[in-house]
C-alpha cells in the first residue's frame, strides 16, 4: 500500500483530488490519448499567465547595464502552505537610480493558487517578499516542521525564510546563521550526512562591483563578461537542528575553490552511494565536489570526465538538468552552455566514469547559435521518456530577432526557447511546442510541475526583462501518468535525494527526489512519471537517501499520490 | 534605440536573409540604408559610418561601396545592418567570394546553419583560402556532419600544411568517429606546428584522459593553461588577413585602438602606440578613456608631466572620475611626488571607496616611502573597507612582514589563505613569515602548498630548500634547490645556497664536496669584487675537499671586503649595519680558525 496522508493540511490527498476531480471532463486530464496522424505526439503549451492572474515583475534593465539585471532571476513551484496544489514563488531584483540594490521594487513574489490556475498575489500576507537583488531561489524543509522553507540568493546578503506553515513567511537569515553575503546565485537543500535534515549549498557567482557599464566594439553600453572579474568560493552549510546552520564551506574544502557558479545540481557522480554535488561554472571547469561521507567534499570534475566537454574546453555553463533519458536506470547530466558551445550531455557507462555523449545525442547542433539557461528534464506527451526543455536568452548583444516583442533594451538578447523531444532511445529532435517555442524572450529561470493537476508537467518561465510566463502543458497524451510525493520524517517532509523507480509495462522508470536544477529555479519536489501505454503500475521503489530500499504496490495509474516512508514493505 | 528602430532593422535583416537564397543580382531594388542610433557610438565610430552612408548613397550601384559600409558596421559589431550591407554587396557583385564569407562570419555567433550556407558559396568562388576552408570544416563537425568536415580540414591542411587548426579538426573528426590513433596523429600534427596552443593541449588532454594515461592528460592541462586562452574556444586563434585586414583599415574605436596599440606595444613600437591613442585623442578630445589610455602609455614611456596633463584634462571633463584620480595618483607617484599622490588616491577612494586598486597603490606606496606604519594604517582601513578582498589582505600581510610585525602578519596572511586558499603568493608569503619565526616544518608545508598553484617557481623551491634544510629534512632541501637551479640556473642566490648546503651537510650521505665546489667557483670566478658570502661558500666546499690553504684565503678574502663594510657603516653612523657585520665577521673568523686546523665546517644536526 502507498500511503496517502489523512491530513489535508499536511499532503496532496484532498486537495489535489478535488482539483482532478474539477478537471475530470477534460479529455486531456482524463486518461491517455492517442498521437496524432499515428506520428508522435505533438508538443504544445499555452501561455496562461494573465488568465491565471500572475503579473510580470518589474523591468530591470535600468540602461545602466548593471550585470546582476541581465543574469536574474529565478522562479519556485512549490506549495507554499500544503494545500495540495503549487503555488509561484518569483525572485526579482530591482537597483535604484542611486545604486541601492534593496529596493521595493526589488521585492520577490510570491504568487498563491487559490483554485486550479487562479492565482493571488500573496507577497505582502505572506512576508515572502525579500527586497535584496533577487537571483535563485531553493525550497526545502530545512527547520524540519514539515513545511517547505525559501532560501533566497541575492546579488548582496541572501535571505533565509522560514515557514511558519500557514503560508507565511519569517525572516529568520540571523538567527539561522545563513545568508552568506557573496553573490549567490543557484542553491539546492541536500542531506549531506544523512542525519535526517537538509543542508545547504549555495553556488556563488563572481565579485563584481558595478562602476560603469562595459562597452561594446562601437563604444555601446554593454553587460560586462565574467573574465573581468574574481570568481568566488561557494557555500555549504550544515544544519545544526533548530533552525540553525553551520558555515563548514572552509572545512568541508568548498571554499579551496574559487569559481564562477551559476548552476547546482545533486547526485551520486561516483557511485559511491553518497550523494554530491555538480556545479555549472561559468567560462572555467565545471566542479565535482564528491562527498567524502565525513563531511568534507573533494572536487574531482576532471578524473570523472565531467569538467570539460569533449573538445577538452571549459564552457560557460549556467543549468543543470539530471535524469535518465535512456531508459538504463543510470542518470544523465545535462548543461546549458553560451553560444558557440553546444550544449553538453553526459553519460555514465561505469559508475564514477562520465562522458560527454552530446554527439549523436541530437541535443547538440540545435544548442549552438542559442545561450541556454534553465533547463529541465519531463516527459511532456507521458510516452514514457524525458523530453529536454531549454530556456535562451542572450547575455551579448547580437542581431535582433524580429520576432522578439520586447523592449528594445532586451531585444538584441532575445532568442527563442527549446523542447527537444527523446525518441524513447536518447536521442533528440527539437520541435516546435506552442507558446513556449513560439515567443522570443530573454528566458532565464525555468521550473516545471504539475500546476494544474491534470498529470502533465508545466512550466514556469522567468526573463531577464521581468516578463513571467506560466505555460500550461497540453501537449498531445501517448501514455499515462503517476505523480507521486515521496516524504519521510515524523513530520513528512519531501525525501530529497530518494531515488524512485517505477516498473509498468515491463519497463523501468527512474526519477530522483530533487527539486533544485535548472538555473536559479526550484521545480515541483514531486517526481512525475510519463509511463506510456500501459495497463497498471507493476511495482514502485524507493530507495530512500540513507540507502534503505521500500517496495509500494498498489500504486494507481493516473493519480497523484503520497509515497510515505515506512507505509510500504 | 527606439522599438521602431529596432522593427525596422529586424525587417533589414530579414529582407537581406530572404535574399540570400533568391537571385536578386544587380537588377535588385537597392534597400533602404541602414540608420542606427549614431549618438550611443563612439564619434569616430559614427564619423566612419557617416562616410562610407555617404559613399553609397553616392555610388549605390557600387559593391566596394555597400561592402565597406558594411565593414565599418562589422568591426564595430554592428552585425545586423553588416549583413544587410554584405547582402546588398553580394548581390553586385556576386563573382566576389569575401561578401558571402564575411556574410558567413557575421551570422556564426545568431544562425549557424545560416552561415554555414555563406561558407558554402564563398568557398564555390574560392576553394583556397584556408580560413574558410577551416571555418567549413569546424561547422560541419559541430553540426555532426563528419564526412564534409573532414573534407574541409583536409583541404585546409593541402592548402596550407601548416594550418594548425586544420591539423586539430582532422583530429577531432577521427575522435568524433571512435579512431582515437587518427585524432592523436591530427593532434600531435597541430602541436609540432604550435607547441603552446593551448586548444591543442586541451583537447589532447581530453584524448590521453579517454586512454588512461592520466600523467599526460595532466601535463597537456598544465601545458594548457600556460598558453592562456579563454574558455570555450575550441580552435586556435586563425590567422585571417581578409579579416584583420578589415579590422586594421576599417576599426577607429577604443576597441580597436588598444587593440592595435596593444599588438604594437607588443612588438616594442611603443611610440607607434602613443600615436594610435593621439590619433584617438585628436578625433574625440573629450574622450575620458581616450585620454587615460594615452596618459598609461606616455607614463609607460616616462613621458611623466605629458601624461600628467592628459589626466589632469581628464579630471576637467569629469572630476569625480575614480579612474583618472587614481592614475593620477599613480603618475605623481612615478614622479616622486609622494604627498600629491596620496592625496590623489585618497580623493579617488572618497569617490569610489571599494576601489581595490586604490586601497593597493595607496598601501603600497607608503611602503615603498618607507611610511611603513602609515601603510599599515591604511591596509588595515581598507580590508576594513573591503573584508573579502584577497589583495588588499595580502598587500597588508607583507607590509607587517616587512615591519616586522610577523604576529599580525601571519594572522593577515591566515585570513588572506581562507579567502583565498589557492593564493600562491601569499601561502609563500606565510611560509616566509613562519620560516622567521622558527616553525621550519610548517613554513616547509606552506611553501610546498604554494608550489602545486605554480610548481615551477624557483623562488619559493629556494626558500622550501631553506626551509626544509633548517627542518633537518636535508634530503629533501637538496631535491627542492636542484630543482630551483633547474628553474633559475643563473640566480646567484639559489646556486649559493645549494653549494653552502652540499658543502656542509652533516650527513655524510648527501655531502659532495666536489659538485660544491664547482657551484662555488663558477659564483667567485671572473669578478673583482666577489660577494663575501659566495667566497664563505667557496672556502666551505674547498674545505670539504681538503685544500684547507685555499679554503682559508678565500674566507680571509671574505673577512676583509666584510670588515671594510663595517667600517663604513660605522663611519657613516650606521651603527645598527655595522653590528651586523661585526657578527659576520665573527662567524666567518671562526670558520676560518677551522680550515686553518685542517678541519671543514658542517652545519649542525
Amino acid at each position: 500500500m502507498y500511503g496517502h496522508s489523512a491530513s489535508p493540511a499536511r499532503g496532496w490527498g484532498s486537495a489535489l483530488a478535488a482539483a482532478l476531480a474539477a478537471c475530470s471532463g477534460n479529455s486531456e486530464a482524463a486518461g491517455p490519448a492517442a498521437g496524432s496522424g499515428g506520428g508522435r505526439p505533438a508538443a504544445s503549451f499555452t501561455d496562461v499567465t494573465a488568465d491565471a492572474g500572475i503579473a510580470a515583475l518589474p523591468d530591470r534593465g535600468t540602461g545602466d547595464y548593471f550585470m546582476p539585471e541581465s543574469l536574474a532571476a529565478g522562479c519556485a513551484l512549490f506549495d507554499c502552505d500544503l494545500d495540495g496544489d503549487l503555488d509561484v514563488y518569483l525572485v526579482n531584483g530591482f537597483r535604484a537610480a542611486d545604486g541601492s540594490t534593496v529596493t521595493p521594487q526589488g521585492a520577490n513574489r510570491l504568487w498563491i493558487q487559490e483554485e486550479r490556475l487562479r492565482f493571488r498575489d500573496a507577497t505582502e500576507s505572506s512576508g515572502a517578499g525579500d527586497r535584496g537583488y533577487g537571483m535563485g531561489v531553493a525550497v526545502g524543509d530545512a527547520s524540519g516542521d514539515g513545511y517547505p522553507d525559501l532560501y533566497v540568493t541575492n546579488y548582496g546578503p541572501d535571505t533565509f525564510l522560514a515557514s511558519r506553515g500557514d503560508g507565511t513567511f519569517e525572516d529568520r537569515t540571523g538567527a539561522s546563521g545563513l545568508g552568506q553575503p557573496a553573490w549567490g546565485s543557484s542553491a539546492g537543500f541536500f542531506d549531506l550526512d544523512l542525519d535526517g535534515d537538509l543542508d545547504l549549498y549555495v553556488a556563488n557567482y563572481l565579485d563584481y562591483l558595478h562602476t560603469r557599464p562595459s562597452t561594446d566594439r562601437a563604444g555601446r553600453p554593454e553587460y560586462a563578461g565574467p573574465h573581468s572579474f574574481e570568481g568566488v568560493p561557494d557555500c555549504l552549510y550544515r544544519n545544526l537542528g533548530g533552525g540553525r546552520f553551520e558555515d563548514i564551506s572552509a572545512s568541508s574544502g568548498i571554499a579551496n575553490a574559487r569559481s564562477k557558479g551559476l548552476g547546482v545540481i545533486f547526485l551520486d557522480l561516483d557511485g559511491d552511494g553518497r550523494t554530491d554535488v555538480y556545479v555549472a561554472n561559468d567560462a572555467q571547469p565545471n566542479h565535482a565536489w564528491i562527498n567524502a561521507g565525513d563531511g568534507t567534499f573533494r572536487e574531482r570534475a576532471r578524473e570523472l570526465g565531467l569538467a570539460v566537454s569533449a573538445s577538452g574546453a571549459a564552457q560557460a555553463s549556467m543549468g543543470l538538468a539530471a535524469g535518465d533519458l535512456d531508459g538504463d536506470g543510470r542518470l544523465e547530466l545535462f548543461a546549458t552552455n553560451l553560444v558557440q558551445e553546444t550544449n553538453v550531455l553526459y553519460r555514465e557507462p561505469s559508475p564514477g566514469r562520465w562522458q560527454d555523449a552530446t554527439l549523436g545525442s541530437g541535443l547538440g547542433p540545435p544548442s549552438l547559435d542559442r545561450t541556454g539557461f534553465g533547463t529541465a528534464f519531463a516527459d511532456l506527451e507521458l510516452d514514457g521518456d524525458l523530453d529536454v526543455l531549454v530556456a535562451n536568452g542572450r547575455v551579448l548583444r547580437t542581431v535582433s530577432d524580429p520576432r522578439a516583442r520586447i523592449r528594445a533594451h532586451w531585444s538584441p538578447y532575445a532568442e527563442p526557447d527549446q523542447v527537444l523531444v527523446n525518441d524513447g532511445r536518447g536521442r533528440f529532435r527539437e520541435v516546435p511546442a506552442g507558446d513556449f517555442t513560439r515567443e522570443v524572450r530573454v528566458s532565464r529561470g525555468l521550473a516545471v510541475g504539475d500546476v494544474d493537476g491534470d498529470g502533465a508537467l508545466d512550466v514556469l518561465l522567468t526573463c531577464a526583462d521581468g516578463h513571467v510566463a506560466l505555460l500550461r502543458n497540453g501537449s498531445e497524451r501517448a501514455g499515462r501518468w503517476l505523480v507521486a510525493r515521496v516524504v519521510e520524517g515524523s513530520l513528512p517532509r519531501d525525501a530529497i535525494g530518494a531515488r524512485v523507480e517505477v516498473r509498468a509495462g515491463g519497463r523501468s522508470h527512474v526519477r530522483l527526489v530533487q527539486p533544485a536544477s535548472s538555473y536559479l529555479s526550484s521545480s515541483d519536489p514531486r517526481v512525475h512519471f510519463g509511463l506510456g501505454q500501459v495497463q497498471a503500475i507493476e511495482e514502485v521503489l524507493v530507495r530512500w537517501p540513507d540507502g534503505a530500499l521500500e517496495r509500494f504496490d498498489g500504486v494507481e495509474l493516473d493519480r497523484a499520490c503520497t509515497l510515505e516512508r515506512g507505509k510500504g514493505r | 534605440m527606439s522599438a521602431a528602430r529596432i522593427a525596422s532593422l529586424g525587417a533589414l535583416v530579414c529582407a537581406a536573409a530572404a535574399g540570400m537564397g533568391s537571385s536578386c543580382g544587380r537588377g535588385g531594388a537597392a534597400p533602404e540604408l541602414p540608420a542606427p542610433e549614431l549618438a550611443s557610438l563612439e564619434r569616430p565610430v559614427a564619423r566612419r559610418i557617416g562616410e562610407a552612408s555617404a559613399e553609397v548613397r553616392r555610388a549605390p550601384g557600387s559593391a566596394q561601396a555597400w561592402g565597406r559600409l558594411a565593414a565599418v558596421y562589422d568591426v564595430h559589431g554592428l552585425t545586423g545592418e553588416a549583413i544587410a550591407c554584405y547582402q546588398r554587396a553580394a548581390e553586385l557583385d556576386p563573382r566576389d567570394w569575401r561578401w558571402p564569407y564575411h556574410l558567413g562570419v557575421a551570422w556564426r555567433t545568431s544562425d549557424e546553419a545560416r552561415a554555414l550556407e555563406h561558407f558554402r558559396r564563398a568557398v564555390q568562388l574560392e576553394p583556397a583560402y584556408v580560413p574558410l576552408q577551416v571555418y567549413l570544416a569546424h561547422g560541419f563537425l559541430i553540426r555532426e556532419e563528419l564526412g564534409p568536415a573532414e573534407d574541409h580540414a583536409r583541404r585546409a591542411v593541402e592548402l596550407d600544411p601548416e594550418s594548425v587548426n586544420g591539423w586539430l579538426l582532422l583530429g577531432r573528426v577521427a575522435l568524433a568517429r571512435g579512431e582515437s590513433e587518427a585524432a592523436l596523429e591530427g593532434f600531435e600534427r597541430a602541436l609540432r606546428l604550435a607547441p603552446g596552443e593551448p586548444a591543442v593541449h586541451r583537447q589532447m588532454a581530453q584524448l590521453r584522459r579517454s586512454l588512461g594515461d592520466e600523467p599526460a592528460a595532466a601535463e597537456h592541462e598544465r601545458r594548457a593553461g600556460e598558453g592562456g586562452g579563454g574558455a570555450g574556444i575550441d580552435m586556435a586563434a586563425l590567422p585571417d588577413p581578409v579579416r584583420d585586414e578589415i579590422g586594421w583599415r576599417e576599426g577607429v574605436s577604443h576597441f580597436w585602438r588598444r587593440a592595435r596599440a596593444g599588438e604594437l606595444e607588443r612588438r616594442g613600437q611603443g611610440e607607434a602606440a602613443i600615436r594610435e591613442w593621439q590619433e584617438a585623442v585628436a578625433e574625440d578630445p573629450g574622450s575620458l578613456p581616450a585620454l587615460l589610455e594615452l596618459a598609461r602609455l606616455l607614463a609607460a614611456a616616462q613621458r611623466f608631466a605629458e601624461a600628467e596633463g592628459l589626466i589632469r584634462r581628464a579630471l576637467e571633463i569629469e572630476p569625480g572620475s575614480a579612474a583618472a584620480l587614481a592614475q593620477l595618483g599613480g603618475v605623481l607617484a612615478l614622479q616622486g611626488r609622494i604627498d600629491e599622490s596620496i592625496e590623489a588616491y585618497e580623493a579617488a577612494l572618497r569617490v569610489d571607496p571599494r576601489s581595490v586598486e586604490a586601497h593597493n597603490n595607496l598601501g603600497g606606496l607608503l611602503a615603498q616611502a618607507g611610511r611603513l606604519e602609515e601603510a599599515i594604517e591604511r591596509l588595515r582601513a581598507s580590508s576594513e573597507a573591503l573584508p573579502e578582498s584577497v589583495d588588499v589582505h595580502y598587500n597588508l600581510g607583507a607590509v607587517l612582514k616587512e615591519a616586522g610585525r610577523l604576529d599580525e602578519a601571519r594572522r593577515v596572511l591566515e585570513r588572506t589563505l581562507e579567502l583565498d586558499p589557492s593564493h600562491a603568493m601569499a601561502r609563500s608569503l606565510f611560509g616566509t613569515v613562519l620560516a622567521i619565526g622558527g616553525s621550519f616544518g610548517d613554513a616547509a608545508r606552506e611553501f610546498e602548498l604554494a608550489l602545486r598553484a605554480n610548481p615551477d617557481d624557483a623562488r619559493v623551491q629556494r626558500d622550501l630548500g631553506r626551509a626544509l634544510w633548517r627542518a633537518g629534512r636535508r634530503a629533501e632541501a637538496l631535491g627542492a634547490l636542484r630543482s630551483a637551479r633547474r628553474h633559475l640556473a643563473d640566480d646567484p642566490g639559489i646556486a649559493n645556497e645549494l653549494a653552502w648546503q652540499l658543502a656542509t651537510c652533516p650527513e655524510d650521505s648527501l655531502r659532495d664536496g666536489r659538485e660544491a665546489l664547482e657551484i662555488a667557483r663558477g659564483l667567485c670566478e671572473g669578478t673583482a669584487t666577489p660577494n663575501p658570502q659566495h667566497l664563505d661558500t667557496l672556502a666551505a666546499a674547498l674545505a670539504e675537499t681538503g685544500a684547507f690553504e685555499e679554503a682559508a684565503a678565500a674566507e680571509r678574502r671574505a673577512v676583509a671586503i666584510v670588515e671594510a663594510g663595517r667600517r663604513e657603516a660605522e663611519a657613516a653612523g650606521d651603527l645598527e649595519h655595522a653590528r651586523s657585520r661585526a657578527r659576520l665577521v665573527e662567524q666567518l673568523l671562526a670558520r676560518l680558525r677551522l680550515y686553518e686546523a685542517g678541519e671543514p665546517y658542517r652545519e649542525g644536526p
